[in-house]
């Protein structure tokens, strides 16, 4: 909790060194660094390819830079980027699929088709199973399995990101949980 | 008891239709097996969240799922990808934000705003400053040939050049059109008889095939019919054949009588209505004609008509 505690007031340092145009870029130089990990994954386990996640990632932090002075602190930085993070994502993968002209399951197997591409993949192992379960789930439940299950996020800060209650993303997480667990029995 | 009593003298003193509504109280249905099993529904979902942590939550939900080894396994990123991250996005920003196209690639690259932007082909010496003049050369010769071909041949340099064929007047409004169409009826013919096109020759080697089979089947069947007409009357065909013909086919060809086979032989059972019927016909001069002919002893028997 102190961590957190410690976490927020950094960010509130952080944001108010933004603000100030001697600091500004120091500031955002500081943000990515403290960020772009947890955001990285968060969009690499959605849209698969590290190209396409390096383009969201970078569309994220450009929309931060612009956004960021308008920030009203009431919520937690953390969610702010997180809910910009998940949009963006949506938004590529939506546009990938008009780019494409290809259905939502077509897109879905596509995913499923660049994790197979991975050249480590094993169907075999457990851990890789577990990647393509993922991508059998609607993208709004990926979402919340991802951040649930890999970053820990609590329902309260999930509800803030996807602006859902935490009672649907709990019973959204739960189901996602039971699908992939079909998904690996059964593969 | 007698609160029931109670409530509901005042519902009556309130309002005496509903006091007096005689149905059931709660319509309401309520999906079969509900009540039995919401305990145990209630606590599962209070497991789930009263634990607080993320890693309870998922071994009550799949302990499948929370046995498998949470790592990023599949993706690779390439080396010093973060490290360079922020560097590399905050120039991009500020090339956005750039007015001038130095200032852009001065942020961009460094290393090419400070590159010379001389050039590395090179020209002829002298190339350009003699430029001017060579075009002017150049010009002029053009007009020297020009003028020598009009002093030379004044009939050709009077030439014009005109064009002197003549073409229909609406050809060059209606050929785009035409074009098109015959592009597509070719393709359209094209579809329909590219196999013809292919082997000119097929459609022939067809219909003669055709008329072969036609030809045999019909020599086939003109002769099973001509043999048909034969079995179908031998008689009359026999009648064709002299005596002597027979006679000697007869005696040069030993019919071996033992080989009739006696047993199946269908014996002809004739009674003397049949010989009457049979010979109904003949004329009794020709009966006796053919008992003087043959000479037979049997004769006598020879029921005449």
């Amino acid at each position: 909790m102190a961590n957190l505690m410690a976490v927020t007031t950094h960010d509130t340092e952080l944001l108010s060194l933004f603000r100030d145009p001697e600091t500004k870029e120091k500031a955002f130089t500081d943000i990515i660094k403290k960020y772009q990990e947890r955001l990285y994954w968060h969009i690499r386990r959605m849209v698969i390819d590290h190209e396409d996640a390096n383009d969201v990632l970078q569309n994220v932090f450009i929309r931060v830079w612009n956004g960021l002075e308008n920030f009203r602190e009431d919520a937690q930085l953390y969610t702010w980027l997180y809910r910009i993070a998940t949009n963006e994502c949506l938004t590529f993968l939506e546009q990938q699929k008009k780019r494409a002209a290809i259905s939502l399951s077509e897109m879905e197997s596509g995913l499923s088709n660049k994790i197979k591409a991975d050249k480590h993949f094993d169907a075999q192992k457990l851990e890789w199973k577990l990647q393509l379960a993922i991508q059998q789930l609607p993208e709004k439940q990926r979402i919340v399995f991802s951040l649930r299950y890999y970053d820990e996020m609590p329902y309260e800060e999930m509800s803030r990101v996807l602006e859902t209650s935490e009672g649907a993303l709990k019973a959204s997480y739960h189901h996602a949980v039971k699908k992939i667990e079909e998904y690996i029995l059964n593969h | 008891m007698q609160n029931r009593k109670d409530i509901s003298n005042e519902l009556l003193e309130i309002s005496q239709l509903i006091a007096e509504i005689d149905a059931p109280k709660n319509p309401f249905e309520v999906p079969s097996g509900y009540f039995e099993s919401l305990p145990d529904r209630i606590m599962e979902k209070l497991k789930t969240t009263y634990t607080g942590s993320v890693k309870n939550e998922l071994e009550v939900l799949s302990p499948v799922i929370s046995q498998i080894e949470k790592n990023n396994i599949s993706h690779n990123i390439p080396e010093n990808y973060f490290e360079s991250f922020p560097e590399k996005l905050l120039s991009r920003i500020k090339a956005d934000e750039a007015t001038s196209a130095s200032e852009e690639l001065s942020i961009l690259s460094p290393l090419l705003s400070q590159a010379d932007k001389k050039n590395p082909f090179s020209t002829p010496s002298g190339y350009f400053n003699e430029l001017s003049d060579n075009l002017v050369e150049g010009v002029k010769a053009i007009e020297f040939v020009k003028d020598e071909l009009e002093q030379l041949s004044p009939l050709m340099g009077g030439l014009s050049k005109k064009n002197v064929y003549t073409v229909p007047g609406e050809y060059f409004d209606t050929l785009a059109e035409n074009i098109l169409q015959r592009i597509k009826h070719s393709q359209e013919k094209a579809k329909v008889i590219s196999f013809r096109k292919n082997k000119p020759w097929l459609k022939y080697a067809i219909a003669a095939a055709l008329t072969g089979v036609i030809l045999t089947i019909g020599f086939f069947t003109f002769n099973n019919n001509k043999q048909n007409k034969t079995t179908e009357d031998p008689i009359a065909a026999l009648s064709k054949v002299s005596d002597q013909e027979i006679n000697n086919y007869l005696d040069n060809h030993d019919i071996p009588l033992n080989e009739i086979p006696n047993n199946n032989t269908p014996v002809l059972d004739f009674n003397e209505n049949d010989i009457t019927d049979l010979l109904a016909d003949v004329s009794d001069n020709e009966l006796e004609q053919y008992q003087y002919d043959n000479d037979q002893t049997g004769a006598k028997d020879l029921i005449t008509n």
